[in-house]
This record gives structure tokens, sequence and C-alpha cells, in this order.
């Protein structure tokens, strides 16, 4: 193991996880715990990416699908489908995902910003990107998933 | 901007809180203040004086110069009011409560830290000359003009008479008025004793009662003197306070008119530059500390912005804590019991015993959580009086606004809710005071000639009735009358002419809550702003509560407030439909019925059956939502009937579960606000059921099926 103390400011450890077949990584401080897809009670009315809501522990989570969030295509629950638990305050939910490959420790130096042609329009969720092994990992923002103005749109949604 | 205050943020949560409690007592003090109208209950003026004190040494010990100055001057005048040299005025009392409201402003600055963009010098101003001018004398009048202001005790020629014997001796005149209690043995020796001892210390050029008068026992407990000394004003002072059985004493120095005005300026002047020093000296005092604070401070400033932080600490009986403490503990160790008697049931053979310690534990952890409850919701629960002392304060400003006379009466304060319902049943009460003032109350010449008293009364109560908290409030005022308000309702389309005449009185009285509904014809500047008593119920409603009317034309009105005690535990219907889990608030459900499908009726294409005579309206709680109709199996089918104010609806569910009581959590903000649904509850086996909000659901169905609205 490497000490913590001396790599704290130089690195930081990322959840890596599968939409489709792109790569994606959240910084592992805010996730809470990452579990299986079991039962998810639906909320009706609620706007489109919100699959439903869980109990965890006494406490309710909305629990969004990513994949609707970043305009891709629907996904398909399979055995590897996994709801990562974001736990930090103002954003407490889940968010389903296609599997969960590994947590990395990755060097701040080495994220980069996105390339817009990569994003593609999701940009605004992403804190940058990561090379490693030829492959991209896109890091997410998990505090931005639901931006505040998303959220007032998401009232004026409901207004009208 | 931040206010640079030199204190630590726990500093400053406790002088917050304190604050708050002494700007209330002043809020309280003045209100009472004006209802007396001879003599002022000096325990009550000491009270006021107090709180003055306390707020501005605290204020300037947390370095807010503004709020220290201003409490300076609230102090020195309410300093005069207790030394009897001032008349309590209706300008008086405005101007007092205006300092409370700015003081409310300056709590809230240090709360937010961020300077407001209010200006006191105007207000200080004003303070300042009514400090200064008019110190009050009943006498006043029977001196002549040509007196000055402050020697009115005595008859001015002897005034002039001792102030040029002074000048020649360079002495000073001193007018002494001195406040003997009565009651005590033997008045007149004090008194005696009290010339006696100005006799030694001066001259005295009058005295009232002289001292044959007090030989001859004819005194009052006031004893005014007019003497001649050369000691100052302080010694004096010291000296009369030292005879027993003397509650109060004025000295005041007489000068000529030039020289006190000059006098005057050059008091204000140092006593300014007093207050200066003074506040410097704390300021000097904070720095010591300073460098720490500083640290603390911006630690915690940013945490600090966050306001509601501080109205939502609560306060809770230490014994309480140590309670749950204990049931804590006793969690703690049915955990390790419930880890052995699952080894146990793996490794013995014999399961009977390890199954037998399991269900003890399980019932153990069942009676322990049933505790822990009850403690948790006690120490949730406030005083209602924490809402009711705002009242007095405000009916008092909008009695006075609206020309009326008005006594509030409450009763029940200590009767404890929710903190959560607390907070949530402020604002309705409050429109609904604000109406009885507009509407209930009548002027006080119409009232007299009514034969009623000029003084309106309302009155409000609390009190715990079975799982209930009900909250009364009730005016002597004019009533409703339900014709006026079937025409105004007619009139405003909310209710179809002919159906007006078949309207009981309590069907028409209950047309106010009616969304849209306002008996106001002007709008005034208390009541009538649109916000109307829909909201009202609408509010109520939504704390699960309810609320009746109950009024009689020229006698009054009564509204009925049932609230329950708790918001965090509701008792529910729990349904099931299309595979999910619904809760149903039981204060909405009407009944239920299990309906053979051959029994539905098809009017407009929309689902009815007849219940005893009625027609009522049906529909699937999945319509409601745009969710998919499920088929429904079998012949027949579950209905819930749900009821909100006139409206009743039957909702179409799959199955009945049962009555349960859930604990109620907030679906996430991140969800935004959902219509038709209230919250989420966990249930037993961790499933999740939603809670519905059925007066919302049934705005939907209104929306989504009927325009008109069903009034049934």
């Amino acid at each position: 193991m490497v000490s913590p103390k001396d790599d704290q400011s130089k690195e930081i450890q990322i959840v890596v996880f599968k939409l489709g077949s792109e790569l994606f990584a959240s910084d592992i401080n805010p996730v809470k715990e990452i579990r299986r897809v079991d039962e998810i009670t639906p909320v009706p009315q609620a706007p489109d990416f919100v699959e439903g809501i869980i109990s965890l522990r006494g406490q309710i989570f909305p629990v969004i699908d990513l994949g609707k969030r970043f305009n891709k295509k629907q996904h398909e629950l399979t055995n590897d489908s996994r709801i990562i638990v974001i736990d930090i305050p103002g954003s407490q939910y889940g968010m389903i995902v296609d599997s969960v490959t590994e947590v990395q420790r990755i060097k701040k130096e080495d994220i980069e910003v996105a390339p817009e042609l990569v994003t593609r329009g999701s940009q605004k969720f992403l804190q940058g990107v990561v090379k490693k092994e030829q492959k991209l990992i896109l890091l997410v923002d998990v505090e931005k998933i639901l931006t505040e103005g998303e959220k007032k749109e998401l009232e004026k949604a409901e207004i009208a | 901007m931040g206010l640079g205050l030199e204190a630590s943020p726990e500093e400053i949560r406790i002088f917050l809180e304190e604050a708050a409690e002494q700007v209330l007592t002043l809020e309280e003090g003045i209100i009472a203040l004006e209802k007396y109208e001879h003599e002022i209950d000096q325990e009550l003026l000491q009270a006021i004086f107090r709180a003055a004190h306390t707020l501005k040494g605290s204020s300037a010990a947390l370095g807010h110069t503004a709020m220290a100055k201003l409490t300076h001057e609230l102090e020195n005048l309410l300093d005069q009011l207790r030394k009897g040299t001032r008349d309590v005025t209706p300008e008086f009392i405005e101007l007092l409560l205006e300092v409370v409201d700015v003081l409310r402003i300056y709590n809230d600055e240090i709360a937010k830290d961020k300077a407001s963009d209010f200006n006191p010098d105007d207000l200080i101003a004003k303070l300042r000359e009514l400090g200064q001018s008019s110190n009050k004398n009943r006498e006043e009048t029977a001196v002549t003009a040509t007196t000055s202001k402050a020697t009115p005790l005595f008859p001015p020629k002897l005034v002039s008479l001792a102030l040029e014997q002074a000048s020649t001796m360079k002495r000073k005149v001193f007018s002494i008025k001195v406040n003997l209690n009565t009651e005590n043995t033997l008045p007149s020796v004090r008194a005696y004793q009290l010339l006696m001892l100005l006799e030694d210390k001066g001259t005295i050029i009058t005295s009232q009662p002289t001292f044959q008068e007090v030989e001859k026992d004819l005194i009052d407990k006031d004893i005014k003197i007019l003497l001649v000394s050369k000691k100052p004003k302080e010694e004096l002072e010291k000296d009369i306070a030292s005879i027993p059985d003397i509650l109060r004493i004025k000295i005041e120095e007489i000068k000529d008119q030039i020289d006190k005005i000059e006098e005057k300026t050059k008091a204000d002047l140092s006593s300014q530059v007093n207050e200066k020093i003074n506040i410097q000296a704390e300021e000097i005092k904070n720095e010591e500390l300073d460098e720490e604070k500083n640290l603390a401070l911006n630690k915690i400033e940013k945490k600090f912005k966050n306001d509601s932080m501080i109205s939502s600490t609560i306060r809770v009986d230490v014994e309480l804590l140590d309670g749950l403490m204990n049931l804590v503990g006793e969690l703690v160790i049915d955990r390790t019991r419930l880890v052995s008697g699952i080894s146990q049931l793996h490794e013995s053979e014999d399961k009977t015993m390890a199954i037998e310690n399991l269900s003890q534990t399980g019932s153990h952890i069942g009676r322990v959580t049933e505790q822990l409850q009850e403690l948790i919701m006690k120490a949730r629960m406030l005083p209602l009086e924490t809402l009711f002392r705002k009242f007095p304060r405000m009916i008092r400003d909008l009695a006075l606004k609206a020309g009326k006379e008005i006594e509030l009466n409450m009763e029940g304060e200590e009767t404890e809710l929710d903190r959560s319902v607390i907070e949530q049943i402020s604002d309705p009460l409050i429109h609904l005071l604000r109406n009885s003032i507009d509407h209930g109350i009548e002027e006080p010449d119409v009232r007299e000639k009514m034969g009623k008293p000029r003084v309106g009364r309302i009155t409000l109560s609390a009190e715990p009735e079975e799982n209930y908290i009900v909250i009364r409030l009730s005016d002597d005022g004019k009533g409703i009358d339900p014709e006026k308000i079937a025409a105004t309702a007619v009139r405003k389309g909310l209710l179809a002419a002919e159906k007006a005449n078949t309207l009981s009185v309590n069907e028409a009285v209950e047309l106010i809550f009616m969304p849209g509904f306002s008996t106001s014809e002007k709008v005034t500047q208390v009541s009538g702003r649109g916000v109307g008593m829909d909201i009202v119920k609408k509010n109520i409603e939504n704390l699960n509560g309810n609320i009746q009317v109950f009024t009689e034309i020229d006698k009054g009105t009564e509204f009925r407030i049932e609230l329950p005690l708790t918001l965090a535990i509701m008792r529910t219907l729990l349904v099931k439909s299309s595979d999910s889990l619904y809760a149903i608030p039981l204060g909405s459900v009407a009944e239920t019925h299990r309906i053979q499908k051959a029994t539905i009726k098809y009017i407009n294409k929309r689902k009815a059956m007849t219940l005893r005579g009625k027609v009522l309206p049906l529909v699937h709680l999945e319509a409601l939502f745009g969710l998919p109709i499920p088929e429904i199996a079998g012949d027949s089918f579950f209905v819930v009937v749900v009821r909100v104010a006139q409206q009743q609806v039957g909702l179409i569910v799959e199955r009945l579960i049962g009555e349960e009581e859930v604990v109620i959590k907030t679906l996430s903000k991140l969800l935004g606000d959902i219509r038709g649904i209230f919250g989420a509850a966990i249930l037993g086996q961790g499933d999740v059921a939603l809670i519905l909000d059925v007066p919302s659901l049934l705005a939907l169905e209104r929306s989504s099926n009927q325009p008109e609205g069903t009034v049934l």
C-alpha cells in the first residue's frame, strides 16, 4: 500500500465505471457505496431521467439513470448493472451505471480538459479526462449532475 | 459585506439566542406598558429595563456599535420612565416599538453577518430628542410659562431666590424628589430623617412637606425639597439612598436657562464621549482574543451564512438526552445478541434455543425502538408559546391600523406540538387573526351601537384532544353571513346559481375555503392580498390537519383547527396498485368498498358509481399519475373514497393492504415538488411506499378531467 499521506495532494482515487462502451469515473470521496440494482420504487410525475427512489438505511435516495442523463441510449439492466450512491450535502442520489470496473489512483496532473468532440454536449458534467492505456476515462463531476439551473427548469416544468 | 464582528461563531450563536429572547421581553413589556393608565408596575419596568441593559452590554461586547448605541438611548429613556420622570404616551410606545423592530433587523444582520441598509441616525436622533426634551411633570401646567422646564416642582419665585442665593455663595441648587414606601412603619420618621440629613448638607429653601408637617405626621409618599448645597449631586444621592424605605430618588440640578443649555450640550457631548470610550474599552478587551476568534470566525463564517441553522437549533432537556443515550446503549447490546443468536443458529444442533433467543431479542428491540420513538418525538416538541408570543404585538399593530379596539386572550400556550407543525401553522394562524381583525371585529362605534363592548375580543386557545391538538380561534365580531357568502360565490362563478339555494348553512359557510373566494370587496392593507382561506385550508391539510368554521351572525366566528401531534409519523391506509405501494393518509380516507365491476356506470365516458344515492366519480390511481391503467382481474375491485372539503372521489386500487403507521420521509429535493405525492415511507420489509398527497391529487383530478370542477 502506498501511504496516503504524501499522495493526498497529488493523487486522487477514482471509481471507474462503464456506460455502454465508454469509461467514466468519479472521485471516490462522494461515493457512499456501490450496490446492486434491486427494488427501485418508481415515482410518477418525476423527471424523465429519474428511475425512482430507494431506501438506504432509513434514508430515501432518488436514483437517476446516468445514461439518460448524458443523452445516451437507454441502458438495459444486466447482472453487472450497479447503483453508485453519492452522498454529499446538497447531492444525495444514486446513479445507475452499466458496470463498475475498478478503483484507481490517478495523478491530478494527468487530468486534462475534456475535448469537446469527446464530450458531445455533456461537458458540463465533466471535470476532465484521464488517459489510461490508450483509453479515455471521462471524469464525472457528481455535484453537477443536477445543476441549479436544471433544478429550476424542473420546477418550471412542474408549474407548466 | 460582513460586519466584521469580533466574536466566535459560538458566541454569536449564544448572543442571538439571548438577544431574540430579550427583544421579545422588551416587546411584550412595552405592549403591557401601553395598557397601564395610571400607576406603572415597577416590576414590569424593571424587566424591560433589564432587557435593554442586557442587550446594550452584549451588543457592545459583540462589537455591534450601532446596536449598542441604540440600546444605550433606549436604556436612557426607560431609565427616565423608571425614575418616574416620564409619562407613557402613545408616541413614546410607538417609538419604543420602532426600536424593537430595528433591534430585530440588527439581530438579523448579526445572524447573516451581513450589514443591512438600515440607517439608524434618524431613530437615534428621535430618541435623543425625546430623552432630553419633555421630562414629564404633571404640575407643569400649574407653573407659569416663564419658568424653566426643569424646575416645575416649586414655585418659580422660590427657585429664582434659590438661584440667586446659590450664585452668590458659589453653590448649586437641587430639586430633589424622593418617593417613600408609605406602607412601611413610620414613614414620617423616614421623612424627618431625610430632612435632617439634607439640612446637614446645605440649606433647605423649601420642602413639601415641611418640618412642621412631618412632625404632625402629615406626609405624602412624595417628598420634594429645594436645596442649596455645595455638595455634588452624586454624594447627595448616595446619602439619601442610605435611608431605609426609600423607593426612588430623583435629583436635578437647577440652573439658569442659558447655563442649562450649555451644560446640556456639554453633558451630551461627554456622554457621547463616555459611550465611545466604553465601547472602545470593550473593543480593546476583545482584541486580546482576536486572533483565536478570527481563525474560528473564518472557519465557520461560511457555515454561518446559512441562517436557517440558527432557527433550526433546539434546546433539549439533558435528562431526555440521557434517556436517548440509554436506549441507544440497549440497541447496541441487542445487536450483539442478534449476532450471537445467528451464529448459534448456524452452529448448534438444537435450533429451538437459538430461535427462542432471537425472538426474545426481536421483541426487546421492538420495545426499545418504541421508547426511542416516543422520546425523540418528545425532544421535537415545543410549547405553542413560542408561536403565540409574537401575536400580541401583531394584533396591537393590526388593530391600530384597522382603527379597531381589540383584546387578545390566549390560553393553553403551554400545549406542546412538534416543531415542524408549529413552524407551518404560523402563517395560517396569522392569516386567520388578520381576517378576524379585518372582517370579524366591527369598528368600536358600530359595536357600541349594537350593545357590544367597544373592545372586541379575540380568543386563541390550544388544548390536546385524543391524538390531536385543537387550536381554537374565536372572535366576538359580526360573524359570517351564509347568504352573502353564497351570493359572492355565485357572482365569482364558483358556484352555480341554482345550487346556491340548496346549500345548507354549513355548506355555504364552508365556501369561504374555495379557491378564488374572498369576501373582502376592497383590498385592504391588512388582509385580502389575494391569499385566501383556501391557502389556509391547504396549509393545514398539508399538515394532515383539519379546519372547521362555526359562525353566528353578530355573535362571532370560531375556527377550529385540528393538528396531529407530530408530522413525522402518520397513520395511513396502505394500498397496492400496478405493483406499487401507496400510503393514503387516514385523515383523507372516508371509507373503502369492494365493488362489483357490473355496478360501474359511465357518465360522459367517465367511471362513476352510486354511493348512498349520490354519484361518486371513480378514477384509477394510475390515471391521475398518467400511468398505464392496469386490467383488473376478477369481477370486483377496491375503491378508497377520499375526500377533501366538499369533494369526494373514489380511487380504484388493486388491493387494500391495511392500516399502517408510517414514518414520513421527504422525497429528495433533487426531485422537486411532485404533485400528488407527499413523501415516501419505508415499510417493515424495506419496501418503499409513496405517501399520497390527497388534496393535490384531487387538484390533479380536477385539472385533468373536469375543468369546471366538481362540487358534490
